[in-house]
């Protein structure tokens, strides 16, 4: 038994002599046995960044809109001279941490969806990117 | 699956990515507001006082 990565296992296979044919299918079915599981994980992985992304989709872009209509609230009372220029300092300085706040949302939703655009490719591969990765969680062969 | 995940993470990034824009040019008009805000306040600090 050797624990290998998909890659490393097809090649093996490919390269094997002498393999009778019963041989050959039973590490075949051990391949893509493997595939299927590096593929399940994969897409597992994908699945759980698109629920990250959509637990804070809202939030973010409640806050961002909350946000942008302050800004007109803010440029509307500084207009008309109903708050002082330390006022509207202060409240545009609370606003722009806020705007950053919610914009992080925007670069793990980017992130994710990159993670995401690989798995969706190849999930085999990404799946068994992870495991060449961590030797630990590589799938056993009986070759 | 395939596909839908892609999809639904680009368009909320696109969607965030607008109003977060949208956000931005408010932001640089409200900074604009306070630099005028700021000059008037000015300029009424140095009028002279007494006169109507």
């Amino acid at each position: 038994m050797a624990q290998r990565t998909i890659a490393d296992a097809t090649f093996a296979l490919e390269t094997a002599a002498g393999l009778s044919d019963a041989d050959r299918r039973t590490a075949q079915g051990e391949i893509e046995e493997a595939k299927r599981l590096a593929a399940t994980s994969a897409n597992e992985l994908a699945d759980a960044r698109v629920v990250e992304v959509a637990e804070l989709r809202d939030e973010a872009l409640r806050e961002l809109c909350d946000v942008r209509d302050a800004y007109a609230e803010l440029i509307n009372a500084a207009e008309i001279g109903r708050i002082t220029a330390a006022e509207c300092d202060r409240a545009l300085n609370d606003l722009r941490a806020r705007q950053r706040t919610a914009e992080r949302t925007i670069s793990r939703t980017s992130e994710a969806l990159t993670f995401v655009e690989a798995v969706e490719a190849d999930p085999v591969a990404y799946g068994d990117a992870i495991c060449a990765k961590y030797p630990l969680i590589r799938p056993t062969f009986s070759f | 699956m395939t596909g839908q995940r892609t999809k639904y993470l680009t368009t909320t990034r696109d969607t965030l990515s607008r109003v977060a824009d949208e956000a931005q040019a408010k932001g640089l008009a409200a900074e604009d507001a306070l630099a005028a805000l700021e000059d008037r306040e000015s300029r009424r600090a140095t009028r002279p006082q007494g006169r109507s």
